[in-house]
């Protein structure tokens, strides 16, 4: 990510603002930056959704295809994620630079939705034991500006709204089983994602914390809180981040902010997804033209 | 295929384009803040990314510095989910490796590098969706973010893919018209000067036609360039007014 | 030569001929006998004595990198007793996007008792160091001579 350089003027005032509640750009501790999401931007993927927070700007991609199950959970069927950092975020990151950062995030959110209440891996099971489907979730991140898995996490979601799986028939003949995959693309099914988390990073910048930190936030910043929430406040992934070191109590108020940000961040950003979904085709696919 | 016609009694393609006609080009400048000059380009269904970064000093090993001209690096990168099955490496492989080479040759015949000795510019090309003709999407996508980022060219640079079917050469080919084993053509131009840049041939085609197949790249190359122009001069004309310059 | 109508120029447009009243400035090369852009911006033309200089104005400042005989503004970064090292942060008046790597050696400090030069009382870090690019080593690091002719080397 660019290392932006701060002097030490200019972190005791970013220090100050945030113990008022203002900070830099004139945001509250518990404020997110202009978030604008559009869904269906990649036409020969199963869902797509685009997010851009600020300067982040986050491209994701689901794509459902056949398999086996996993052996651990057989009539379940399995998401997977895999982040790409594209060079067009920074030089450093071309070749193989991106993988680090790439490996954080994806395992975070493998993390997140590995709870059994927010991903009901279930409705992707198409015949018990021998197929179902997987579901891969591929995310590009385009640009960094601070606060990538929050960003990524609400594309995620965003894209997992959109996708529609082809409904499969199974037909049982002579102890032959026959999978038929619709060509329709109007007989689909949508997924059930209303519990899916979203990931909320709270960065301790001096004695408070604050919510989506921006770049010289971040580099003021010496530890940091990661958790998955859900929409009913529910806390399914935590980690803590960096090379400072908290105290119990501030874990005790970061989570509680984490709760109460989580929830209301999922709200909107539902919301927002079914307020695009209303409008239908009378909107027009933007994308990056705008 | 069966019923697949790639060209049609009547003169119709797969996608009810005339052999002569272009996909619907839309791109835009500007499309990042952190890069140094960016760009955006759909044609048809192929959208491309680009990114400018440069003239900066030279990164990583120092024995590539040439004391003369400027390094062109480049990446061509696929988004794993850019195409119908799904790619699991969005880099690396030979086919990525094959396409940075040819980008690399292509522009650092368009980029005036004498201008910028012992400094390094580097042009990253993600492709978010591949539907045919992706070098030549890359390469489109790239001059305007080189001119963008304000590096001085020599001209634009516009690439073309052209294929013949049917005693017919067609401009423009998308996916389809790809993989469906007909000889294909792509050429890149300087359009002012008309001087071809880069030129590679796949498949089978008779001398005779060759010509005719090239000359089509070459006038696709040219049409291209117009609609580039025009939004170029747009972007310019829009920021000027926001900087308040108009004297 | 008259002013072009059109103002907005594109790489690779014809602006005009070449002869010895036109001087191709910023943004512009010559080829064949003609001036040609080379960047897309506004097209300025200055005259200076009889002579017309054509130049292409964009919206971002100039790319432009370090070369020899250029005046470049330098930080220092390292002070070492044979050299320190800076990095350039502008050429003449223009702002680098991204620093470049400079080294001054304690032999082009100044032009009489080169040996006697004291490194560590010439320089400290941090110090803005206005200098002359002198050469291009082998390991690419610029050599920049603090020692201008005109006036002695201002550290700020």
């Amino acid at each position: 990510m660019v290392d932006v350089q701060l002097s030490d003027a200019e972190k005791v005032f970013i220090l100050h603002g945030v113990q008022d509640n203002c900070r830099e750009d004139g945001r509250g501790c518990e404020d997110y930056r202009h978030l604008e999401i559009e869904t269906s931007v990649m036409s020969n993927t199963n869902g797509s959704a685009r997010v851009r927070l600020a300067n982040t700007d986050i491209l994701v991609g689901v794509k459902a295809e056949l398999g086996t199950p996993s052996p651990e959970k057989l009539n379940k069927g399995r998401i997977e994620f895999f982040v790409d950092c594209s060079a067009n975020a920074t030089p450093e990151f071309e070749g193989r630079g991106g993988e680090d950062l790439a490996t954080d995030i994806s395992n975070m959110l493998y993390r997140a939705y590995d709870c059994p209440n927010c991903f009901d891996l279930q409705q992707l099971c198409v015949i018990p034991d021998q197929q179902c489907w997987i579901l891969y979730v591929d995310i590009l991140l385009l640009e960094c500006g601070g606060n990538l898995f929050d960003a990524t996490s609400l594309a995620v979601k965003a894209a997992l709204f959109n996708t529609s799986i082809p409904t499969v028939t199974v037909t049982k003949d002579e102890g032959v089983v026959d999978l038929e995959i619709s060509d329709d693309p109007y007989d689909v099914q949508r997924l059930d994602m209303k519990s899916s988390p979203c990931i909320v990073t709270l960065s301790k910048v001096g004695h408070s914390h604050v919510v989506d930190a921006s770049q010289k936030e971040e580099c003021c910043t010496l530890a940091r809180l990661i958790m998955g929430v859900t929409e009913k406040g529910t806390i399914t992934a935590l980690k803590k981040e960096g090379s400072g070191s908290l105290d119990p109590t501030s874990i005790e108020d970061m989570m509680e902010t984490g709760r109460r940000v989580g929830e209301s961040l999922n709200k909107c950003l539902m919301d927002a997804l079914a307020e695009e979904e209303r409008q239908g085709t009378k909107k027009k696919s933007l994308g990056f033209l705008r | 295929m069966a019923g697949l016609e790639l060209l049609s009694d009547q003169g119709f393609r797969i996608d009810g384009r005339r052999p002569h006609e272009l996909r619907k080009i839309q791109c835009r400048l500007g499309v990042f803040n952190q890069a140094d000059g960016s760009a955006y380009i759909e044609q048809g269904n192929t959208k491309v990314l680009a990114a400018v970064y440069g003239p900066h000093e030279i990164r990583g090993s120092r024995s590539k510095v040439l004391h003369d001209k400027v390094l062109v690096n480049c990446q061509y990168s696929m988004a794993t989910f850019s195409t119908g099955e799904r790619k699991r490496r969005p880099r690396g492989d030979r086919k990525s490796q094959e396409m940075t080479m040819h980008l690399q040759q292509t522009f650092d015949a368009a980029i005036q590098t004498s201008l910028y000795p012992r400094s390094q510019i580097d042009i990253f090309v993600e492709v978010l969706q591949s539907d045919g003709g992706n070098y030549c999407a890359s390469v489109n996508a790239s001059t305007l973010a080189l001119i963008d980022a304000g590096i001085a060219l020599r001209d634009y640079v516009c690439a073309c893919s052209s294929s013949f079917v049917n005693d017919t050469p067609l401009t423009d080919i998308n996916y389809l018209e790809e993989s469906s084993g007909s000889p294909e053509i792509i050429a890149a131009t300087l359009p002012k000067s008309e001087q071809i840049v880069f030129l590679e041939m796949n498949g089978r085609l008779h001398e005779d036609n060759l010509s005719r197949v090239t000359d089509m790249a070459v006038k696709g190359c040219k049409d291209i360039h117009d609609i580039l122009d025009q939004v170029v001069r747009d972007h310019v004309s829009e920021v000027s007014t926001v900087h308040g310059w108009e004297n | 030569m008259s002013a072009p109508m059109e103002k907005v120029c594109v790489p690779g447009q014809r602006i005009c001929r070449h002869d010895e009243k036109v001087v191709s400035g910023n943004g512009t090369y010559t080829r064949s006998g003609f001036v040609y852009a080379s960047l897309a911006g506004y097209l300025t033309t200055k005259s200076d004595k009889d002579q017309v200089i054509i130049e292409v104005k964009t919206d971002t400042e100039l790319n432009i990198v370090p070369t020899v005989d250029a005046v470049v503004t330098t930080r220092v970064t390292n002070v070492n007793p044979r050299f320190c090292k800076c990095s350039i942060l502008s050429v003449g008046g223009i702002t680098l996007k991204e620093p470049f790597r400079g080294l001054i050696r304690k032999e082009d400090v100044r032009a009489t008792e080169k040996d006697k030069v004291e490194m560590y009382k010439c320089f400290r870090p941090g110090d803005i160091v206005v200098a002359r690019v002198v050469s291009f080593s082998s390991e690419y690091r610029r050599h920049n001579s603090s020692f201008l002719r005109k006036s002695n080397f201002l550290t700020i």
